[in-house]
């Protein structure tokens, strides 16, 4: 098959799986909280509550209806983007999503750019000189970064840079007392729509610390990915050839093997992906980020059912999505991947 | 290679200090030589690090040392059991999916695909809500998470296996399938488990501090880490470092413990099998 059709049909696939894989996340999701111990009612009304309210609440909720019903209206609602309205609220699910998605991805976007800047400043400054001291030191750093529980990494940088030395604000997204501009929800941008500079600079400050501790988090999947790459395509042919031709070693690093070597780094921020879901999700509890993990904490402990169903069937299938997206992007680019 | 066996010996070192904690903490309890965990009232609550108390004491007047120290019982105990439990799921599953093939494989794959798609801590989340507190039921959040990686790794080398002479031979003598499987294939498969039960493990010290962080997993008297470090977190804008620092920290060196040693023997076994195929 010529590589064209291949890479055409390879796509078709992951095209027709993503769906099914959704509606699974999907399926598991309802199906798990809906064999859950412990009645939803219970959490709205407290266990003392009279039968009558029960069973009124009951039926506005559809749990009075058979599971399958249940499920189909759960499905056909969820194809119309309907996330359903959370208990406690009763604001619709989608509405408490996509006020708290702005503030999430600003935090992940700024923590991907860190990480990126320093996994790379750290991954190349260990290839220089292989199995020597800063090499070993940055293989170190690598697992280092890797086993430092989240929060706690985010507490002692709190205790440092905010409360120690006072530098920064402890938590929260924006300096209290200060009108947030809103266009888009994403605050940094407002504010450099609206040409509010106290605003920025309120915003920045209050991005400053979550941002670089996850962006440390993260800056070590990053230096140990370059790190292996660089070094088996420094072991290639076409850069012994390159070497063999006299050109220098930093020549022969930075323009013959780095290219080949940045390729896989897209494939492991697929997989970073996941990780800095986890991430966020911890660091924004710390730092009372107002984003979709603070609003997940708060739905578990309501208890409000269709908050965590809807929050968790939109983080998943963004991770499914993003996955796919730049799996489809590997392919198209890199003429030796095999599916 | 240097490098890798020294790693996986430091690792071992730290691992086995830990499980001489995790024994020993109860017994110096139970003879008085430490305060019970959760025994706080006669004290003063958030006192700084002194003599009486090495660590300094929590919002209740609890004593940081001592549950920092019976954590880590309890965090290995989880851990343990977890990724026991997913072993004992993931790998049966991934033999009996590689060696059957067809539409089963197939169907599984998909399934485990997206289960290993979904977020580590977000799916432990989801299953920690839904099944309540305790030693158990965050044992099983954590191990269903962990059952698509052993899922993926058995059933592919299984299904390499499977085309190799051997089996072929000892089909053709008659051998069923449930003795091909354990006799052949279980053997083969089972090398890569010890270093990805190493890494999972250290993964899931990270992911259980994580529910209890977040108010989930276990009980609310246990000692464990990632709570602890939940309630330290109301008591960082007044400065209050030694109820945060302690358990972290214990948290912190277990996790690199583990990873040093899943790497170390991770590159140790890689470097052992090239040097038996020249």
């Amino acid at each position: 098959m010529s590589r064209g059709k291949e890479l055409l049909r390879y796509t078709a696939t992951r095209l027709a799986l993503t769906p099914i894989m959704l509606w699974l996340i999907a399926s598991m999701v309802f199906l798990l909280l809906r064999v859950a111990p412990g009645d939803p009612v219970d959490a709205v009304l407290g266990s003392r509550a009279s039968d009558i309210a029960r069973t009124a609440l009951r039926a506005r909720l559809g749990l009075d209806q058979p599971l399958l019903t249940q499920y189909l209206v759960f499905l056909k609602k969820l194809c119309q983007g309907d996330l359903g309205q959370g208990l406690i609220s009763e604001e619709p699910v989608s509405k408490i999503i996509s006020q708290a998605l702005p503030a999430t991805i600003e935090l992940s976007l700024s923590a991907l750019i860190i990480s990126i800047l320093i996994g790379f400043a750290v991954g190349f400054s260990g290839i220089a000189r292989p199995q020597g001291k800063v090499d070993f030191w940055g293989r170190i750093y690598g697992i280092s970064t890797y086993a430092i529980p989240p929060f706690w990494a985010a507490i002692l940088i709190q205790l440092f840079f905010a409360v120690k030395l006072g530098w920064l604000p402890v938590g929260g997204r924006f300096p209290p007392g200060l009108i947030a501009p809103q266009v888009s929800g994403y605050l940094i941008l407002d504010s450099f729509l609206t040409g509010n500079l106290t605003a920025l600079q309120g915003a920045l400050r209050h991005l400053l610390l979550p941002a670089s501790t996850l962006g440390i988090l993260l800056s070590g999947i990053f230096s140990r990915a370059l790190r292996l790459n660089l070094e088996k395509t420094l072991q290639s042919d076409h850069v012994e050839a390159a070497r063999s031709r006299g050109i220098s070693e930093r020549q022969v690093i930075l323009k013959h093997a780095l290219p080949n070597a940045l390729l896989p780094i897209l494939t492991i921020l697929g997989i970073t992906i996941a990780s800095l879901i986890g991430g966020v999700l911890l660091i924004e509890i710390t730092f009372s980020w107002p984003g979709i993990a603070l609003r997940l904490q708060e739905a578990i402990n309501q208890r409000d059912y269709p908050v965590v169903q809807g929050i968790v069937v939109v983080i998943a299938s963004l991770v499914v999505l993003i996955s796919l997206a730049i799996d489809l992007v590997v392919a198209a680019i890199d003429p030796r991947v095999r599916y | 290679m240097e490098i890798s066996s020294r790693m996986a010996r430091w690792g071992a070192y730290i691992v086995a200090f830990y499980l001489l904690i995790a024994l020993v903490t109860p017994i110096f309890v139970a003879i008085g030589i430490l305060p019970q965990a959760n025994e706080g009232l006669g004290n003063p609550i958030y006192d700084p690090p002194s003599f009486a108390h090495w660590c300094g004491t929590d919002r209740l007047g609890r004593d940081v040392c001592v549950r920092t120290l019976e954590g880590s019982g309890v965090a290995l105990q989880v851990v343990f059991l977890a990724v026991t439990l997913a072993v004992l799921i993931g790998v049966p599953i991934g033999i009996i999916s590689g060696y059957i093939g067809g539409s089963l494989d197939r169907f599984l794959v998909l399934i485990m695909d997206t289960l290993y798609t979904i977020p580590v801590l977000l799916l432990s989340v989801v299953l920690a809500f839904l099944l309540g507190r305790g030693i158990p039921n965050a044992a099983v959040a954590l191990c269903v998470v962990y059952i698509p990686q052993y899922f993926r790794v058995v059933r592919n080398q299984t299904a390499q296996v499977k085309a190799e002479l051997f089996v072929e031979a000892a089909r053709s003598l008659g051998a069923g399938p449930l003795w091909i499987m354990r006799k052949y294939l279980l053997g083969n498969v089972i090398t890569s488990i010890p270093v990805l039960l190493t890494l999972n493990a250290a993964d899931a010290v990270l992911v259980l501090g994580g529910l209890g962080f977040l108010g989930l997993g276990l009980k609310e008297s246990v000692p464990e880490w990632g709570s602890d470090l939940n309630m330290a977190l109301s008591a960082v804008p007044t400065g209050i470092w030694w109820t945060a620092v302690y358990p972290g920290l214990a948290m912190f060196l277990l996790v690199l413990g583990l990873s040093f040693l899943g790497e170390g023997l991770e590159e140790l076994m890689s470097n052992s099998k090239l040097i038996s195929n020249k």
